[in-house]
């Protein structure tokens, strides 16, 4: 029915414009776009844009006055009326065809597209766009978090240096994930934590395991899984695991929990709060890891494993968890510590660690 | 010819392919909407940084115009309705970067000609398409308004606003280039700082 409506509203454009074009009828204009308006008149919509009429100021107005001998006047700018007569001509032209343009491909459903796409039948297409389909997410996150990242850097200090940094940052987050997607995703599936608690000696310290996984892959799930090993082995574990703690649609928050006595304080919401701390869609309330940090003094010298759910950018730019973080991988600290990443920071966050002076030998990504 | 792409090739085809396309969904939307001019310049720089500096990580012939497809399909998936135009244009750029990169190679003088032909495309596809519209006689109207106004003004200027249209697509493009080509060292000194600092 749709493509009937379509086709016959094209057709009735085409015969008019034919009329216009062997016999110069110019009125046919108002007729086609009557016949637009009736049956689509979403598709008249770019009429609205300003920047659509410039051709046409340049061809009805510039064009006749700049001409060559203009012998005729009005309001006593002289222009050439046998160049604005074909110029009038033009611009009705352009606006018919346009009309039919915007009829033949007004709200085309994608699948047009997409069966067009597939006919081209390149090799590996059909891979490649799977892949990204899988990807755009990721991208979009790491584009919000590091135009957040940038907006501060950028209110505190405004130079090019600053903005070549943001690209090769960006650039160098991209390369990261793209690297990640690149491995066998059969050699990515997580341990165990029972293998953790199997493979490791019990009186060992000092240890690293990197939990990675992308968003909502079941990091916080795995820790906790890791926790109730520990309690089955009568094995002591501190620390925080992050609950989301109300979700509707779009709209939620964060409380972050300490493991040993399940005390609790709120760490972000998706909205809008005054807070220092923003990255990309998280608002964080600074006061929490303050609130995280003082819990050093309460950690039992029994405590085997030290648990951090999660770090990211906010500790790669010096904040969040970070300051507990130079704590505990600290000398006097004797403490193995499990720290839960997003896949895309995995790279970024191992380098940061081996930055804080840690042996890169003793960092396990599980 | 047969094509043969390892994982690591699709890999980033794939995510530089998304990288171009959630940009230009998102920077090219914004800057129509406030009705920038030379958008189109402004979004063919854009996708320069996005093609070279996937180019040089992935130095695979057809990896570009691969690119492109991933990009102008998630563009075109920004909009309520599918718009042809952006589309074709993105796979057009693409496709003359990938013949050029394939042709010449990795290098910079490439990446320039690249950078020159990317950055004037826009100004080709808005010839080729008001042509289609009003018809062919457009260049000329446009060439002898040119000629019209500078007798009128004088100092050429109808020229030299054509020259300087011109000249500011290319400017770009050829920036954008440059740009992206200093950008690599920064991005393979972290890469490498990366290396020997990670585990």
């Amino acid at each position: 029915m749709m493509q009937n409506k379509r086709f016959l509203v094209v057709l009735a454009i085409i015969i008019q414009l034919i009329g216009f074009f062997v016999f110069k009828y110019g009125w046919l204009i108002f007729t086609i776009y009557v016949l637009v308006f009736l049956s689509y008149p979403q598709s008249l919509k770019p009429l609205k844009n300003r920047k659509f009429w410039v051709t046409y100021i340049i061809l009805l107005l510039l064009v006749p006055i700049f001409a060559r001998d203009p012998q005729s006047q009005f309001l006593g700018v002289s222009y050439n009326a046998e160049v604005l007569s074909q110029m009038l001509m033009m611009s009705l032209r352009g606006l018919m065809l346009f009309a039919l343009f915007q009829v033949m491909t007004f709200n085309l459903p994608r699948s047009t597209i997409e069966t067009f796409i597939q006919r081209i039948n390149l090799p590996y297409l059909a891979v490649i766009l799977e892949m990204a389909q899988k990807a755009s997410p990721a991208v979009k996150s790491i584009f919000i978090a590091r135009k957040s990242i940038f907006s501060r850097a950028w209110a505190e200090e405004k130079s090019l240096h600053l903005i070549i940094e943001y690209f090769t940052d960006i650039m160098v987050d991209f390369i990261a994930f793209a690297d990640d997607l690149t491995r066998d995703e059969s050699a990515q599936s997580m341990m165990s934590p029972q293998s953790i608690f199997d493979a490791i000696d019990a009186s060992s310290r000092r240890r690293i395991f990197l939990v990675s996984g992308h968003e909502a892959q079941g990091k916080t799930t795995w820790i906790k899984a890791f926790i109730t090993e520990a309690n089955n082995r009568k094995i002591a574990v501190d620390g925080f695991i992050s609950e989301q703690k109300a979700f509707r649609q779009d709209r939620w928050a964060q409380e972050l929990v300490r493991i040993k006595n399940g005390e609790s304080h709120f760490l972000s919401t998706s909205d809008e709060i005054e807070s220092a701390l923003h990255i990309g869609k998280y608002y964080f309330d600074a006061s929490c890891f303050d609130w995280a940090f003082d819990s050093r003094h309460s950690i039992s010298d029994d405590c085997l494993y030290y648990i951090l759910d999660e770090v990211g950018f906010l500790e790669l730019e010096g904040n969040g968890f970070h300051s507990f973080i130079q704590f505990l991988i600290s000398d006097q600290q004797d403490i193995n510590l499990i720290i839960s990443v997003r896949k895309k920071l995995l790279a970024r966050v191992g380098a940061y660690l081996a930055s804080l002076g840690l042996a890169a030998e003793n960092i396990h990504i599980v | 010819m047969e094509m043969t792409y390892s994982r690591r090739s699709l890999a980033y085809i794939a995510v530089f392919g998304s990288v171009w396309g959630v940009a230009e969904a998102t920077f090219g939307n914004m800057i129509h909407l406030l009705h920038l001019p030379l958008s189109g310049a402004l979004l063919s720089a854009m996708s320069l940084v996005f093609m070279l500096t996937a180019r040089r990580l992935n130095p695979v012939s057809g990896s570009t115009f691969l690119m492109a497809l991933i990009a102008a399909s998630i563009k075109m998936l920004s909009f309520t309705a599918v718009k042809i135009g952006p589309f074709a244009g993105i796979v057009i750029e693409g496709l003359i970067a990938d013949i050029i990169l394939s042709v010449l190679g990795n290098r910079k003088s490439s990446w320039l000609l690249t950078g020159f032909i990317v950055g004037i495309y826009p100004i080709i596809q808005n010839l080729v398409t008001k042509s289609l519209l009003f018809g062919l006689d457009f260049i000329n109207v446009i060439f002898e308004m040119a000629e019209g106004f500078s007798e009128k003004v004088g100092f050429q200027l109808g020229w030299w606003l054509i020259i300087f249209y011109i000249g500011v697509h290319v400017a770009l493009g050829l920036g954008s280039s440059i740009f992206t080509w200093k950008l690599q060292n920064q991005i393979e000194q972290k890469l490498n700082k990366k290396k020997t600092t990670t585990f």
